[in-house]
């Protein structure tokens, strides 16, 4: 089932419309510099130039749109504290569900912070336990593909999570001798890498969301990588999990 | 680069799914997949499998925390030969108590032709490795018949418990006494933590050994967490308490109980 679903996402963007693709400048022009697009934007050959004309990415020829459509302009002030998305994961080592909010920079919007809050349920851990999650994600490259869908072949990142409860410590508790167990069990750090599925909606300024991202992860924790590094006998396949979310875009 | 071919070099990574549809959601959940309840099912192969021999002969192995490799090696060593009944595993499969450690090491003992045992360690107590402990291999204080020996199991990791839970259990080796039946005449005890470690309630260590020589001809204790073989006279009372070495010495200890009385033999692999 998982197979077949992460399948689809990946021919998706290679049935689609296909790309290079003559775009309708017309179709879709940011209000002001200070909005930030998260949508594929019109072609360089602008025949009527907007007042302030936003930055736009660069392109080979006038005639074919940029493949990598990302664009963003900064907001100003305070304004740059609202997160620019929020996500909701479903696995991935850091819960079962996990509900976050972040913040996307950079000229292509290539960089990602966000933090997590999750859940572990009683079916799933014998006791409900909250986590915390900091993400970093590196998105280096997005494919247009048409007018409203983007794909990211690759993108990764790794990210920080905590579990809240009193079996868990981060260094042991003072019964022992120091150094009696030397790793924690409260915090680990995982890497990840993934593909993304994006939609975009801002066609209509009015409202709030802007796109809608698809994305699964394949992830493993320190620990797991301790413990394969110091034996043959466990490969990729033994420490390497699963996970999969959606980011709605709101700036 | 055309953008499709583009695409298309990145598909090894859908690759790497086809192999992987698990996924996790914490590395200290308790959600298992595969093989569960595996102590109770293999001591009714071992009580099966024993129940008419005079002589039986045990192999034991301990502390395969992290040492995948040499456990499977282990596994290999004793399926190699055929003189053995079944095997006890003195705790610490894992290094972490993480989830996966215990599949990991529960899918190479399961390998093992001969039925098999397994203890609590004390690392098997971090983080949810208990409850983890619990689903795979059953409960941490147990106790078997084969041939005429009562084999009886004890969780000794007190220090993990902080006295929130009595380790050991008297309430249970009081039981086990009480229900001391025939075919069993003799003893065997099986821990982890030997008594006056760090780890063991040393208030009770007398009291434990009390009770350990109140069993019907007790034979001798074994127990793992040295990572050494160890062979002590702990009380000077004439109990011998075997200590078997960590998986990384490439040993597992090999166990002759004759009706007359036992051999033990140092086997490297």
């Amino acid at each position: 089932m998982n197979r077949l679903l992460f399948s689809l996402l990946l021919l998706l963007p290679i049935s689609g419309s296909g790309h290079g693709i003559e775009i309708d400048s017309s179709a879709l022009r940011p209000l002001a510099p200070i909005t930030v697009t998260f949508a594929p934007i019109e072609s360089t050959v602008r025949p009527v130039p907007a007042p302030k004309p936003p930055v736009t990415t660069s392109a080979g020829s006038p005639k074919h749109a940029p493949l990598d459509r990302r664009q963003h302009r900064s907001r100003e002030g305070w304004e740059r504290i609202i997160p620019t998305h929020v996500k909701v994961q479903y696995a991935g080592g850091m819960g079962f569900l996990s509900f976050g909010a972040g913040w996307d920079y950079g000229r292509k919007c290539q960089w990602e912070t966000d933090l997590y809050l999750g859940f572990l349920p009683r079916s799933k851990a014998g006791k409900f336990y909250l986590t915390a999650t900091l993400k970093q994600n590196h998105i280096p490259w997005d494919i247009a593909c048409g007018k409203r869908f983007s794909f990211t072949p690759f993108y990764y990142g790794l990210y920080i999570n905590t579990i809240f409860g009193e079996k868990f410590w981060v260094r042991e508790p003072e019964r022992y001798p120091r150094k009696y167990y030397t790793f924690s069990t409260k915090v680990h750090s995982f890497l990840f890498i993934g593909q993304r599925f994006s939609l975009h909606t801002n066609r209509n300024r009015t409202s709030r969301l802007k796109g809608i991202t698809f994305y699964y992860e394949l992830s493993t924790c320190d620990l797991y990588l301790i413990s394969a590094a110091t034996n043959r006998s466990l490969g990729g396949r033994d420490i390497v999990g699963l996970s999969a979310g959606v980011k709605l875009q709101l700036f | 680069m055309k953008p499709i071919a583009r695409i298309a070099s990145y598909l090894p990574l859908l690759a790497g799914i086809a192999g992987c549809d698990h996924f996790e959601y914490h590395p200290y959940d308790t959600d298992i997949k595969g093989d569960c309840n595996i102590n109770a099912r293999n001591i009714a192969r071992i009580e099966a499998a024993c129940a008419n021999k005079r002589t039986i002969r045990f192999a034991m192995i301990s502390d395969t925390q992290r040492r995948y490799d040499e456990t499977e090696l282990a596994v290999e060593a004793i399926n190699a030969r055929n003189d053995i009944d079944f095997v006890i595993h003195g705790g610490d499969l894992t290094d972490f108590g993480l989830k996966k450690e215990f599949m990991w090491q529960r899918d190479i003992l399961n390998r093992l032709h001969v039925p098999y045992v397994c203890l609590l360690g004390n690392h098997d107590c971090q983080g949810t490795g208990e409850e983890v402990f619990g689903k795979i291999f059953g409960p941490a204080d147990f106790a078997f018949t084969a041939s005429d020996i009562r084999f009886v199991c004890l969780n000794t990791n007190a220090m993990e418990y902080d006295y929130s839970h009595p380790v050991p259990d008297f309430g249970f080796i009081e039981n086990e006494l009480h229900a001391f039946a025939s075919p069993a005449v003799r003893t065997i005890f099986a821990m982890h933590v030997r008594p006056y470690d760090f780890q063991f309630n040393n208030n009770v260590a007398k009291a434990f050994e009390y009770y350990v020589l109140a069993f019907p001809n007790p034979l001798f204790c074994l127990f793992g967490h040295d990572h050494r073989w160890i062979e002590e006279d702990i009380f000077n009372d004439g109990m011998i308490y075997y200590g078997c070495p960590n998986i990384a010495k490439r040993t597992y200890i090999l166990y002759t109980v004759t009706p007359d009385g036992y051999s033990h033999e140092q086997i490297a692999f």
